[in-house]
């Protein structure tokens, strides 16, 4: 593919050169004169002064963007009879940003609302592929399943997306919602989960295991819920926030009350891809604690 | 001299080398020739290139499939080479618009059975057309992960191979065909009956139009049916030579739409067709066939009951006897001279079904026996090692061993037979094998015996065969071959019944939950339960000393050899009764528990007897997070309790075919949870529900007693059948369930 593609961007009047890397999983680089050093090749684009690694064999990424698996690499680029060395840029867990923002009320025991999701960077290749890739006569299905995160309880409607077709910025998801079972109505108090997405909640390292954690990507979520408060009705009891925040991971988890809207906030990172073994006990704990957080509830009492 | 033989091995060799790249060069131009045959057909529905409006948005299209499926014979009607062999040769043809990249992807890994006739052509929207190279071709070693696409109508023992095709495209249409052939070598016999063939017509894709053809050889007999709407065949029968050629076109075929509790062959166009030889015309045979040169499109009762009258009174095999010798030693040792039949028709069961289902054969290559214990010892844990002590007792011999005995013991009974009811009606029956046997046996209180599965009991009935019409004909009759049509009764629910009877205490820190567990199974219910909660350790020994089984090894060697292989299975043993922990645990969390310990297991009783016919156990283990806190409060949720309930996504609302389910089926649960010292528990008004409708019902309550919150509840599938427009009344009472499932209840400071 890298060939093909250097082909094509020749015979359209650009520089581009053959590109030789490892991907993440080699553990080497050219200090060490070997073929092991390298199991992928790409194509380097010179142009204005800057490089630009396209890597054809990655579907659906845009135009600058470079996937996980060969980001802060040590690459070979061809030059003629010679060589030169770079290294691929490396992204923040930003470029892998899920963002969820819901605007909530709650109807006949129902958290009914708006919402909007939008995807970057890994995420958006993943389902930009895995939507070209499903059967015609069952995509609007799969779109439905992949927001409602195939959950009965969670019904969707008048979904309106981003061109799929454009790969550049991020893809988006506008929605109608309506949650049930979330809610435990006692007439003068209402218990509710406000946030049915609970990731990470049983994810936790047994003593077992001897080596570092590592992740496809880095990954970025951030949740944004909020929710009105019912006329008659005030927060007797909001969940008490979580924040552990490291060099390799951060949880922060945050209620409070503005006005007559609750505001939830929920931002995960794992910022680095890898969970080393040295920070499994912290993880475990502060799992716990997320999990703590995810089976609290929102009380709400009758004035 | 030397110099001659040398020679005149290098001429043979050079000769042999020449002949057999020949014979290659004339197999592949006569493969050459058939695939200029079949593209080069004149047949227009092959040159189509668009697709109805309708079917634009289909992942793919198949614009046209035609089997052509010719059945013949070679060598003379008479004399030394008369009629030494039957063929089958099957030619398919598909014509496929892909749509989507989803049909790019799939056809871009391209199987075919392994022939040497077949052909792709890739054809483009501009008119270019390719033909597929299939060098490169590599045979597939796992024939199971075929898709049904590929897949032949008529059984060939043909392996397959796979190809990648490159460059595939939307809007690329696929026109490929193949033809396989089966030869069948039958110097004497003067009956025969080739595979029969039951298929759906709906495929994967949506069909424009499908076209079978069979040219059958004059003196053949073809048997076929059509169902739920398939075409039936030409009126006009064209012959062709030795030749008779019959067809039929079905037009604007939906897809198959995958959904829950389908039986294909019961709602969407089916054809069942079998052929059969007769070396004379009119002389007696096990098939119920018509006239040479018309199809035969139905059997009636007197000609069904005939042809199992015919199979019945073939001389059994020695197998079939000697078992019926065991057997009747085996009913006169535990009952003596006994005229009840009920016990004597259900010792005789009993006994089958220990020697189909109680696994006393082991497996030992000679190689391990020379080998040290311990590295033996994995392999014998190996389930695979272990298989029944007969596999070769289907429902024709089960029925014939079992009425030699009635019979000696003169107790009357009638052979029964019908079709499963994944297959069809007894009025739609054509094919040779597609009556299941079986016994009722007359008296007071007449039953029914079919073949046992593993854990069935006498008067048991196969799901399969309830509900459904059974052909009964006294055997031994004199008197003409009467014979009675009745119903094979369906079982109720409250016969196919689980009972569990669960108490719920947290600990102090509430983070956990003790779960004490009280299973009771009966009927039908009782089979998932068979190789995975009950395993055969738990009966291994009982039924071997009652059947008098005595462990059979492939392979016997010295005694000290032989004490290596009893000392494995020993350990084997052991070892499963420790995995089944393992696998309850796994069970459980699949039913949704997040289990922190799994502490015991106690078998009660393993449902293998008529004296006690339930299946029986308890168990005891932990649950995480079935309360949470919150605030000054915790919940509870208290629906899990009952497991994961079936969950009617939003995409199942519509459905497209009739609902056929296994067995009638219900679910109880009675449920005491402790309610933790100092606490009272709020909102349990929503754990109380009812729905009740003649399709099922969920119904549940709570209450409060002293410091117990009491739980009933209870699901029930009433019908085995439901037509499609009653789907709307079913999922009433799953969704009930479900939404039990999701109901809290508030732990408050009392």
């Amino acid at each position: 593919m890298a060939n093909l593609l250097k082909e094509m961007l020749v015979i359209a009047g650009f520089d581009a050169r053959l590109t030789w890397l490892g991907t993440r999983s080699i553990a080497y680089d050219y200090t060490i004169p070997s073929v092991a050093i390298d199991n992928h090749m790409i194509c380097t684009l010179m142009l204005d002064g800057k490089k630009y690694f396209l890597d054809p064999t990655e579907k659906f990424i845009s135009f600058g963007d470079v996937a996980h698996r060969i980001q802060n690499r040590p690459v070979m680029i061809e030059d003629g009879d010679n060589f030169q060395l770079a290294t691929t840029p490396e992204f923040p867990k930003e470029r892998n940003k899920r963002e969820t923002t819901i605007k909530f009320e709650i109807k006949n025991d129902k958290l009914v609302g708006k919402a909007r999701e939008s995807y970057d960077g890994e995420g958006k290749t993943y389902i930009l592929h895995a939507y070209s890739m499903i059967r015609s006569d069952v995509k609007e299905d799969a779109i439905k399943k992949l927001i409602n995160r195939d959950n009965k309880n969670i019904s969707v409607s008048n979904i309106k997306t981003t061109d799929f077709e454009d790969r550049r910025g991020t893809i988006s998801f506008d929605y109608d919602i309506a949650v049930d079972n979330q809610l435990t109505d006692l007439e003068k108090e209402k218990y509710i989960t406000i946030d049915f997405d609970q990731e990470f909640k049983n994810f936790t390292f047994d003593s077992t295991r001897t080596k570092d954690y590592e992740y496809d990507h880095n990954y970025y979520s951030v949740k944004k819920i909020e929710l009105t408060i019912p006329p008659g009705f005030k927060v007797s009891h909001l969940p008490e926030a979580v924040e552990k925040v490291t060099p390799n991971y951060s949880f922060k988890l945050q209620y409070k009350v503005e006005g007559n809207k609750v505001i939830y906030s929920k931002v995960l990172s794992i910022d680095n891809a890898i969970i080393p073994t040295t920070d499994f006990t912290e993880w475990n704990e502060a799992i716990k604690k997320v999990r703590k957080a995810y089976g609290d509830q929102l009380i709400l009492t009758k004035i | 001299m030397k110099k001659c033989a040398f020679l005149f091995v290098a001429l043979l060799i050079t000769f042999s080398a020449s002949a057999q790249s020949r014979s290659e060069q004339k197999a592949d131009a006569e493969a050459k020739k058939i695939r200029d045959e079949v593209f080069g057909s004149s047949d227009k529905d092959f040159a189509v290139t668009a697709v109805p409006e309708n079917l634009k948005k289909e992942s793919a299209v198949i614009i046209c499939q035609k089997l052509t499926q010719v059945f013949d014979k070679e060598g003379a009607d008479i004399g030394i080479g008369s009629n030494k062999s039957l063929s089958t040769t099957e030619t398919i043809r598909k014509r496929i618009k892909l749509q989507d990249k989803s049909a790019v992807e799939a056809f871009s890994e391209f199987y075919f059975k392994n022939t040497k006739d077949i052909g792709i052509l890739i054809e483009k929207p501009d008119g270019r057309k390719t033909e597929i190279n299939l060098k490169e071709a590599v045979e597939v070693s796992d024939n199971t992960r075929i898709p049904t696409i590929y897949r032949s109508y008529y059984s060939f023992s043909y392996k397959y191979k796979k190809i990648a095709i490159p460059d595939l495209q939307p809007g690329d249409i696929i026109d490929y065909f193949y033809r396989v052939s089966e030869s069948y070598f039958i110097p004497q016999v003067t009956q025969f009956a080739f595979n029969d063939v039951i298929v759906s017509l709906a495929n994967s894709y949506p069909t424009i139009k499908q076209k079978i053809e069979f040219n059958v050889e004059k003196q053949f007999y073809i048997n076929i049916k059509s169902l739920n709407g398939a075409p039936t065949l030409t009126p006009e029968n064209q012959k062709e030579g030795n030749y008779s050629i019959y067809t039929m076109v079905l037009e604007n075929q939906d897809k198959q739409h995958d959904e829950r509790w389908v039986y294909p062959y019961r709602s969407t166009p089916t054809v069942k067709y079998q052929v059969f030889f007769l070396r004379s015309e009119g002389s007696k045979t096990n098939y119920a066939v018509g006239e040479r040169g018309k199809p035969k499109t139905s059997i009636t009762p007197d000609e069904a009951v005939e042809q199992i009258t015919n199979i019945y009174e073939d001389a059994p095999s020695s197998l079939a006897q000697g078992f019926s010798y065991e057997l009747g030693s085996y009913v006169t040792d535990k009952l003596g001279k006994e005229t009840d039949p009920v016990k004597i028709a259900y010792a005789a069961y009993s006994y089958l079904r220990g020697l189909i289902s109680v696994p006393a054969v082991v497996s030992m290559y000679p190689g391990y026996l020379d080998q040290p214990y311990e590295s033996v010892k994995a392999a014998l844990s190996d389930p695979d090692l272990y298989g029944p002590n007969n596999e070769t007792i289907n429902d024709e011999i089960f029925t014939k061993i079992i009425a030699r005995v009635l019979k000696n013991r003169k107790i009357e009974f009638r052979v029964a037979f019908a079709v499963p009811r994944h297959i069809g009606n007894l009025e739609d029956a054509i094919l040779a094998n597609e009556f299941m046997w079986g016994l009722h046996v007359e008296g007071a209180k007449p039953f029914f015996l079919f073949a046992p599965s593993s854990g069935s009991l006498p008067g048991e009935i196969d799901a399969r065969m309830q509900g459904v019409d059974a052909y009964l004909f006294n055997p031994i009759s004199k008197s003409g071959k009467k014979y009675e049509i009745k119903k094979i009764a369906v079982s109720s629910h409250e016969q196919n019944a689980t009972m569990e009877k669960l108490t719920v205490t947290f600990d102090e820190s509430m983070e956990l939950a003790a779960f004490n567990r009280n299973v009771t199974v009966k009927g039908l219910n009782k089979d998932p339960y068979y190789n995975s909660t009950i395993i055969v350790n738990d009966y291994l020994d009982t039924e071997m000393t009652e059947y008098k089984l005595k462990p059979k090894y492939i392979y016997k060697g010295k005694k000290d050899k032989m004490a290596i292989i009893d000392a494995g299975v020993k350990s084997a043993r052991e070892e499963a009764v420790k995995n089944r922990k393992d696998s309850q645990k796994a069970e459980l969390e699949d039913n949704g528990f997040e289990i922190g310990t799994y502490d015991s297991f106690d078998l009660v009783s393993d449902g293998r007897e008529k004296a006690k016919p339930e299946i029986k156990f308890t168990e005891k283990f932990t649950v995480k997070n079935l309360i949470k806190k919150a605030g000054p409060t915790y919940i509870l949720d208290a629906g899990k309790i009952i497991g994961e309930q079936l969950e009617v996504k939003e995409d199942e609302l519509k459905r497209h075919y009739d609902i056929y389910m296994g067995n009638t089926r219900s679910f109880n649960y009675e449920i005491a949870v402790t309610i933790p010292d100092g606490y009272k528990v709020e909102g349990i008004d929503k754990l109380n529900k009812d729905v009740d409708n003649a399709t099922g019902f969920f119904k549940s309550t709570a209450k409060v007693e002293g410091n117990q919150l009491i739980i009933t509840a209870s699901k029930a599938y009433k019908t085995i059948y439901e037509k499609k427009e009653n789907w709307p009344e079913m999922v009433k009472f799953l969704d009930e369930a479900y939404k039990f499932t999701q109901v809290k209840v508030v732990l408050k400071k009392a």
